[in-house]
């Protein structure tokens, strides 16, 4: 597969021993990774992200990797140099503009305090706590597991009514353009933590974004930012709303964009069905109504799934229910295609090794599957 | 024009009837249309990236349309994306 002139096999850079150009200037070098041919290219490529990761941190090649179309995950090979201190916190503020003139302008990075831009400091705060909660919580090092740096632009485009992970980093912008209330997609904490997740997601299952594995890629974010915020709250499963984002939308159109616990409810004109018996069977193509084969609505279902299964148990998501949907997301297993059957299957099977078969949190997340009508293979008992 | 996607997950859909403009508007629209070269491009490569659906009905009875993601306008399209959903102008209605 050949990815803006970069030759990739299965997202991989290809391996070209025998080219070593330390002494080359980076402009040469990405001169020829871009215009050379396909060995030269992917030499020169490997030399130029190699010696970048060495005398810098990671963060740093984003603005390189996404010139050249290519992940950070495609470059997994490289060294993470996480120092003790974690990854770095880093935001720009990209004054209005939008994907060409990425990251923007540095305006607060780790050491820095609060400045005066509400946006800038909710993206530092977020991104801080997201890092914060994967780290305490599953050990994890920063959303690729392996230190990555923490970028967020703010102030995207014009009263754009969205935020995002690109793939290295966190993009937000102001809202205001009549669907989010102004401010509000930097303010809440869970809507931050579903974007971040999205990028453990790229690094861990790598969930295909359409049809019944994108539903799930939407429904880990949704999760773990619910997890996050209930984290950073110390809220017990049953007194959390299982909303996400909460008071985000302009006050007309509802109260949040999803409800976790009763999908379909959070707003005017919300059709995420709350079980299979309303599954909405979307093709997979072109038409923006069909949303990828439904990934941003039938996401209600596994969602529900969880929230079931935490509610049933009570006490801390994060711990209970929320080690097994972590490990069943990042320990291989989950294949990038998977539907919601075997991830139903394999959320119970991890529950049965994390608490034994047959214990009360392997009973909750059967029961939350089975609440949502999702099949499940026959409890042995 | 048809926007989906996002961390919303909504589709927001905006009819603009150009004879429904006052002049100034109807001209910027025009202008807009013209400039705009209506066929498809890629779809976003990001999670929430937005999709977006562009149809143009002239009076002649003709009708171009144009499919995208964020990123991946046609020459002209993010002018006519950014006039017809930032903008004030004709009905818009959330819903599939």
């Amino acid at each position: 597969m050949a990815r803006r002139g970069v030759s990739v096999v299965s997202g991989r850079l290809t391996g070209v021993s025998g080219c070593r150009c330390e002494i080359a200037p980076p402009s040469l070098l990405l001169a020829v990774a871009e215009r050379g041919d396909p060995r030269v290219r992917d030499a020169a490529l490997r030399t130029l992200l190699t010696s970048a990761a060495l005398r810098s941190r990671r963060s740093s090649l984003g603005p390189t990797l996404r010139r050249l179309g290519i992940s950070p995950a495609d470059v997994a090979f490289l060294p993470a140099r996480a120092p003790a201190t974690g990854p770095d916190n880093t935001v720009y503020d990209m004054a209005g503009g939008d994907e060409g003139s990425l990251p923007g302008r540095r305006v607060r990075g780790s050491a820095d305090a609060p400045v005066a831009d509400t946006a800038v400091n909710e993206a530092f705060d977020g991104a801080a706590s997201t890092a914060a909660f994967y780290r305490d919580v599953f050990g994890r090092d920063s959303i690729d597991g392996r230190g990555l740096d923490l970028v967020s632009s703010v102030h995207f485009g014009q009263r754009y009514d969205n935020a995002f992970w690109t793939g290295d980093q966190m993009v937000y912008g102001d809202g205001g353009g009549g669907v989010f209330a102004a401010g509000a997609l930097t303010r809440a904490l869970d809507v931050v933590a579903h974007e971040l997740t999205h990028g453990v997601t790229q690094f861990a299952a790598a969930l295909q974004y359409r049809g019944q594995s994108g539903a799930l890629n939407e429904s880990f974010s949704d999760v773990f930012g619910s997890l996050v915020a209930q984290w950073a709250r110390g809220q017990d499963a049953r007194a959390a709303t299982w909303l996400i984002g909460e008071g985000t939308l302009e006050p007309t159109l509802g109260g949040a964009l999803r409800s976790m616990i009763a999908p379909g409810t959070a707003f005017s004109g919300d059709d995420q069905p709350a079980d299979m018996d309303g599954y909405a069977d979307l093709p997979v193509d072109d038409d923006p109504r069909n949303d990828n084969g439904g990934v941003h609505v039938n996401s209600g279902i596994p969602n529900r799934a969880f929230a079931e299964a935490a509610r049933a148990l009570g006490g801390r998501a994060w711990e209970t229910v929320g080690p097994v949907w972590y490990t069943v997301l990042t320990d291989g297993r989950l294949r990038p295609t998977a539907d919601f059957a075997a991830c139903a299957a394999l959320t119970v099977t991890v529950a049965g090794e994390r608490y034994g078969e047959g214990s009360p949190q392997q009973d909750a997340v059967r029961g939350g599957w089975e609440a949502v009508k999702v099949r499940l293979a026959a409890d042995p008992r | 024009m048809v926007r989906s996607g996002g961390v919303a997950g909504m589709v927001l859909t905006v009819d603009v009837d150009a004879a429904e403009l006052d002049p100034d508007a109807a001209t910027a629209l025009t202008v807009l249309v013209d400039g705009c070269d209506l066929v498809d491009g890629p779809p976003s490569t990001v999670a929430d990236g937005f999709a977006y659906e562009v149809t143009v009905a002239g009076d002649d009875g003709s009708v171009r349309r144009a499919r995208f993601g964020q990123g991946g306008a046609p020459p002209g399209a993010d002018a006519l994306v950014a006039w017809v959903i930032d903008g004030s102008h004709g009905t818009r209605r959330l819903g599939r």
